[in-house]
């Protein structure tokens, strides 16, 4: 993975001490509450409701071990011995102090970590796919392109007062796992003629207008990306709204420009910046791919001598857990943040370091967080894989969910943010608890289950296949469901089912779409062709009777 | 009244602007030249190059420091070859300063809150960039090895 240089952590350390000065400042009253405001936020803290909340970046979701040991290690001294991971790859800690957290950055720059640009209206922390470098059906790796991205927009001195927040997704393989078209800008990697082009895909968002995002450029030349993306913001710094917050995603200006104007505005722009000082030398790819070289995996292959038989691999865990490799005889592991009766996403220190472990041990000292909150081991050898889980189910990491009905994408809700309308973590646990109860969840298979606990939509809910959106009517709180949404390939928002449910009606009703699912399905479709099939009215006619 | 600083941070002691009149791009233009003071709606790329070429010095503006509009302006007018001073004028704070000079600002009105001192250490807060801007054109190949001189330009 990539190491940083003198140059990177120069700067991550003199962000730390810019960032203590000004806490400093504004304890003596310096700096007024609404000019600290922004100076936190683009380091990663929030005021939350009962405490303030620090979001660290985890750039394009990848992660050394000693950094996901520092992040225990943190939990602990900072914290309550735990931290959440979030669909855009990244960890907050909801329990930190105000004053603790020059400590913590400080902390952080040590093993090449920061909370840069983790909130605030500017380009927030870039994310790709979990599988990118391992996965069988990718096209290239995406993180030389990702890391050049993250380089490009770390305090880019023009972009950091935009309308509103921007986030990039950068995907390389077949099938889109980085939701490339619910970002600000999505760029998915493809060969002509097996030269490497980008694909941009612009406006997309979720939140309370969710839209799909627009192709502006079929066939990007990658030494012209920084280019292109320096084109789109700043046509979208000068011309995004900035009269209502709600109105000022870029979406919303792709949407009332034209896609046509808009595009030329881009172009445009573009033609002004083509050529330039930000052109991406073969050199300079070169010099960034060399950091993400595979890994010497004859090195670690060698099945164990030792006689006795290695651990049975449980065939639940191993059908949903375990993922194709591109290199013969590895896997990777999906370890689940999805255990009965916790929030999703959390995972305490000693699972961390668990984790951590195991990446040491089996793998290459490497650990992904993924854009639906689990923790990923990407390198596995196969003969490996029993005690991998024997090690993962010692620490409540083992639960053969992934990709099933339990394993949800799902915001912290009500019980810690200070925007949502309603609760989650509690409903995901009702529904969890239905599921397995009713020996759904296998008899379903994957199906993409998505909460939020607002209209903001942390959670997603707009592309789950299934999404619950928590409302607020007259102090009540009241649950939205959606169907037929999906973030990969085919993208595609979801629709109402009907009228919001109150919080007891919504498990009951997601084991009855389930149910419904079951009973109108072909052999071999999957939830989405089947509802595609038969539309929405036999769902909600099931559901409202 | 708000304390005029250098792109280094030192005091302006005598305007240069002072007697020069102030015009928005609609107005007449006077014979003897002016200052050009340009909304944060204005679009840089449609101003005609005989308004920017007479200009002797150009007020661009931040409403509210939250409102970054006018960094994209000021580098469209780097970009547009216009050499003479940008300034900042509005809601400009101390940890604003050193972006603004990377965009291309040479000179800042700074609000009266904040001190002198202050501002100069927030133009002093980072030594490098990670990408370039118009103080740094260089740096795209910092990557390759270490910085050479005019890399570390950001420290005046």
């Amino acid at each position: 993975m990539y190491q940083y240089d003198a140059l990177d952590q120069q700067l991550v350390d003199s962000r730390a001490r810019q960032f203590a000065d000004q806490t400093r400042r504004y304890r003596a009253g310096e700096l007024t509450e609404d000019q600290f405001r922004p100076l936190r936020l683009q380091n990663g803290l929030y005021e939350q409701r009962f405490a303030p909340m620090l979001r660290v970046a985890i750039p394009y979701g990848t992660l050394s071990s000693v950094q996901l040991r520092a992040l225990a290690t943190i939990s602990e001294r900072h914290d309550k011995g735990y931290g959440h991971f979030t669909t855009r790859q990244n960890i907050q800690f909801n329990w930190p102090a105000l004053d603790s957290v020059p400590l913590i950055l400080e902390e952080l720059a040590t093993v090449q970590m920061h909370a840069i640009q983790t909130s605030g209206n500017c380009i927030r922390n870039t994310t790709t796919d979990v599988y990118a470098g391992v996965a069988p059906d990718e096209f290239e790796d995406p993180r030389p392109w990702c890391e050049l991205i993250r380089q490009w927009s770390t305090l880019h001195p023009e972009f950091a007062h935009l309308p509103r927040k921007f986030k990039i997704a950068v995907s390389a393989a077949k099938q889109d796992r980085a939701a490339t078209y619910v970002h600000d800008i999505g760029l998915q990697i493809h060969h002509v003629d097996g030269a490497t082009r980008f694909r941009v895909i612009v406006g997309g968002g979720l939140g309370r207008t969710p839209i799909l995002g627009s192709i502006i450029r079929e066939a990007l030349e990658p030494e012209h990306l920084r280019s292109y993306l320096e084109a789109v913001l700043r046509v979208y710094n000068l011309l995004g709204r900035r009269d209502n917050k709600y109105k000022a995603r870029i979406k919303i200006l792709l949407k009332e420009t034209g896609i046509e104007k808009f595009t030329q505005l881009v172009e445009d722009e573009y033609a002004t910046l083509r050529g330039g000082e930000l052109t991406v030398s073969p050199a300079e790819i070169a010099h960034v791919s060399a950091y993400f070289q595979a890994p010497d995996y004859a090195s670690k292959a060698q099945p164990p001598t030792t006689d006795s038989s290695p651990p049975a691999v449980p065939a639940d865990w191993l059908r949903h857990n375990v993922k194709a490799h591109r290199v013969s005889g590895w896997t990777s592991v999906v370890v689940s943040l999805k255990p009965r009766n916790e929030p999703p996403g959390d995972a305490t220190a000693l699972q961390m370091r668990v984790v951590a472990e195991l990446a040491d041990r089996y793998g290459f000292g490497e650990i992904r967080v993924s854009h639906d909150q689990n923790l990923v081991l990407p390198d596995v050898p196969e003969h490996q894989l029993g005690a991998v889980h024997n090690a993962l189910q010692a620490v409540g990491l083992a639960t053969p969910n992934n990709g099933l009905a339990s394993d949800m994408i799902c915001c912290p809700g009500l019980d810690f943010c200070s925007l949502a309308n309603a609760g989650s973590i509690g409903v995901a646990r009702d529904i969890q608890a239905l599921v397995e109860d009713e020996d759904l969840e296998q008899a379903v298979g994957d199906i993409r289950l998505n909460m939020s606990g607002c209209m903001n939509g942390c959670g997603h809910h707009s592309v789950g296949h299934i999404g619950i959106l928590g409302v607020d009517k007259k102090g009540e709180e009241w649950y939205q469901l959606t169907l037929g949404g999906n973030s990969k390939n085919d993208p595609r928002l979801g629709d109402r089912l009907g009228a919001a449910l109150s919080r007891n009606d919504v498990a009951p009703a997601v084991s009855t779409l389930l149910r419904t699912y079951l009973q109108l399905r072909e052999p071999q479709e999957q939830f989405l062709q089947t509802y595609a099939r038969v539309g929405l009215t036999p769902f909600k006619e099931a559901v409202y009777g | 009244m708000a304390r005029l600083l250098n792109r280094d941070g030192t005091m302006i002691l005598d305007d240069p602007w002072v007697d020069i009149p102030v015009v928005t791009p609609d107005a007449e233009l006077p014979e003897q030249g002016y200052i050009l003071s340009l909304e944060n709606t204005v679009s840089i790329r449609e101003l005609a190059h005989e308004l920017l070429d007479r200009a002797r010095g150009i007020a661009l503006h931040f409403p509210a420091f939250t409102d970054g509009r006018a960094y994209s302006q000021a580098r469209e007018l780097r970009q547009r070859g216009y050499a003479g001073e940008i300034r900042a004028l509005g809601d400009v704070l101390a940890d604003q300063l050193l972006a603004m000079r990377r965009c291309g600002f040479s000179s800042f009105a700074l609000v009266d809150a904040h001190t002198l001192r202050t501002a100069q250490a927030a133009l002093r807060a980072f030594v490098h960039a990670a990408q370039p801007a118009v103080d740094n054109r260089g740096l795209q190949t910092r990557r390759l090895g270490e910085p050479t001189a005019s890399d570390t330009a950001l420290l005046l």
